[in-house]
């Protein structure tokens, strides 16, 4: 058992009223009653076995043990079947292709591709790689319009981005700014 | 063929169907279990070693998450894995989330933070990280997900290991189980959900990565265009694209991964809702490529979605008749004596309890044997749940056809549960 487990799952009967609780208990009870009632055949059979003159009726006069034995058949055919067929597609597909990487290996995408696919400006993309929080606007059909990146003044570190023009520019950490003070540039498409 | 012959079909097909998947399921997981799993032989705290530790992106895009984006944050800081860094992304939150990022990106040199001034949606915002993040591997964590200490090294794995691997999910375990539909949940992730995934590697290919958590090459999702910005479940969607350009989806069992969940009937019939319309929106979006032969090994994954919402209908179609012919008296082709028959009713109800026993004990390496105790609760799903997930099918695919395409996604704040007090 991974030790995560114990700390995390929320089983707290508490949450819920003791009359919640006995209701919850009662109804399932109950469905389990009401699937029993699929067994319904089963306990004629049991009862005819052990000589029950009503089960004898069922079992015997009306045919049920006849129709056991054929669902019995069809059904161990069609499960046998379903096995088969399974682990022979397994055991034919690790022959073929298990330990075998008949496909090469593809290159890790490259940033000016990722920057291309999305219709963003390199400049916009390393920002986003470098900037501890930023607030990006999106327009309607999904597009990055806007990258704005907070720098965190607690960082006290220098942040490329890039600047109106699209030149890259840095960040200097402000001796003004309040420590929860945030500056935020804007990178425009 | 007349309608009493077609009105036949129709009720076999109701009952085999789900017969049928079921064993579909547990075959496949059965076999990923002794292959995959229990031949490694390691712990989820003993992941295999790295021949070499690439730089991983966590991307968390948040919208309102305040009362658990510290724990989620937290969390990936500590992740036993060296190399990484996290891009937290505050998709225009209404509560204090943007505020709780900034503070604790002050204190975490790995820790960036990217404001969204207007509600852009998941998708948008995953889009944006990967354009900050500075490495290859993106793993993507939910804003109220918290991952387990070892999971990204196990996601890595994957990629260090398959130069053609696109994305490996994790394995999502529900956190939050104090209501009856916490705990049915909590069942229903590990018998169902679970399954299936084991099950579609076995096929070679997945419906979806879970959203909650998973791990993407950059590259291939260059190749695929990121994720789409107007599908109502950009995971089903990613993972499609991904795999209809030939890359492998895989799945991660040992990648916990703790969410929380809706314990509302009004948050679950949204969020099931949303599943089933996300489902039809990507099949119309790719159909024209599934088509072709190279994508030949998405048709099983194709025909379980279309043969699923057929049955979705079917299943409604058969309890309507029947719950009709309860007070009135129809046509004799219409006319059932009861909704499942004999020994098909015998088969049908050992099946569905052997699917979650077999599930919980494939599932107990991963999560400790309390889950066990939540087999009582799991009679709801056969009983009420399957017919919510019908219904919500139903529901979904006018919604998925009649939806403009380009129209877009945005976030909604979803039910997370019940919580005790201390904890918010």
């Amino acid at each position: 058992m991974a030790a995560k487990e114990k700390q995390v799952l929320i089983d707290s009967p508490e949450l819920l009223s003791r009359r919640h609780r006995i209701t919850d208990a009662l109804i399932t009870g109950l469905m389990w009653v009401l699937y029993s009632y699929l067994w319904a055949p089963l306990i004629s059979l049991v009862a005819w076995l052990l000589g029950f003159e009503f089960a004898y009726n069922v079992m015997v006069r009306a045919g049920g043990l006849e129709r056991l034995k054929e669902v019995i058949w069809f059904y161990s055919i069609v499960v046998a079947s379903i096995f088969v067929v399974v682990a022979g597609w397994s055991m034919l597909n690790r022959r073929r292709f298990a330990r075998r990487d008949r496909r090469r290996a593809v290159e890790p995408v490259s940033d000016p591709e990722i920057a291309a696919y999305f219709g963003i400006q390199d400049e916009q993309l390393t920002a986003l790689r470098l900037s501890r929080v930023s607030r990006v606007k999106v327009s309607d059909e999904g597009q990055i319009e806007s990258v704005k990146i907070q720098v965190l003044s607690a960082e006290q570190i220098s942040t490329p981005s890039v600047g109106p023009q699209g030149a890259v520019t840095e960040n200097e950490p402000d001796d003004n700014d309040d420590e929860n003070d945030l500056r935020i540039q804007v990178i425009s498409t | 063929m007349t309608l009493s012959n077609i009105v036949h079909l129709l009720f076999d097909f109701a009952f085999y169907y789900p017969f049928f998947m079921a064993y579909l399921w547990m075959t496949g997981a059965v076999y990923y279990f002794f292959y995959r799993e229990k031949v490694e032989k390691r712990a989820v705290n003993d992941p295999p070693p790295l021949s070499e530790t690439p730089g991983v992106t966590f991307i968390v895009p948040c919208h309102d998450e305040g009362p658990n984006v510290r724990e989620t944050i937290g969390a990936l800081l500590d992740q036993a894995y060296p190399n990484f860094e996290v891009v937290a992304v505050n998709d225009a939150s209404n509560d204090e989330t943007g505020q709780l990022l900034d503070e604790m990106a002050m204190l975490e040199d790995r820790l960036r933070v990217i404001h969204f001034e207007t509600n852009q949606g998941k998708a948008m915002g995953l889009r944006a990280a990967a354009i900050a993040a500075k490495n290859e591997i993106l793993v993507c964590i939910d804003g109220d997900a918290i991952l387990d200490t070892h999971a990204a090294h196990w996601l890595v794995w994957h990629f260090v290991n398959g130069p053609r691997v696109g994305a490996v999910t994790g394995n999502p375990r529900v956190r939050n189980r104090s209501t009856l539909l916490g705990k049915i949940q909590a069942g229903e992730f590990s018998s169902i959900i679970g399954l299936i995934k084991r099950a579609q590697r076995i096929y070679g290919r997945v419906f979806t990565v879970s959203g909650v958590v998973a791990a993407f090459r950059r590259s291939a999702l260059q190749k695929v265009g990121y994720w789409n910005l107007d599908m109502v479940t950009e995971d089903i969607d990613i993972s499609w694209s991904l795999q209809l350009h030939q890359w492998d989806v895989r799945y991660e069992p040992n990648a916990l991964c703790f969410i929380l969940m809706p314990e509302t009937f009004k948050g679950l019939w949204s969020q099931r809702l949303r599943w089933a319309q996300g489902g039809v929106e990507v099949l119309i979006r790719h159909f024209r490529q599934l088509l072709t032969w190279r994508n030949r090994r998405m048709w099983i994954v194709c025909v379980e979605l279309v043969v699923s919402t057929f049955w979705a209908y079917t299943i409604v179609f058969v309890y309507s008749v029947w719950l009709i012919g309860q007070f009135f008296t129809l046509p004799p082709p219409l006319a059932v004596s009861a909704v499942l028959p004999g020994w098909a009713g015998v088969l049908l109800g050992s099946t569905c309890l052997l699917q979650f026993l077999i599930s919980l004990i494939i599932d107990s390496r991963y999560e400790s044997k309390t889950l066990a105790r939540y087999y009582y609760w799991m009679i709801w799903y056969p009983m009420v749940y399957w017919s919510i997930q019908a219904a919500a099918s139903c529901v979904a695919l006018p919604k998925a056809l009649r939806k403009r395409r380009g129209k877009r996604a945005v976030w909604v704040s979803p039910d997370r549960g019940f919580r005790p007090e201390a904890e918010d």
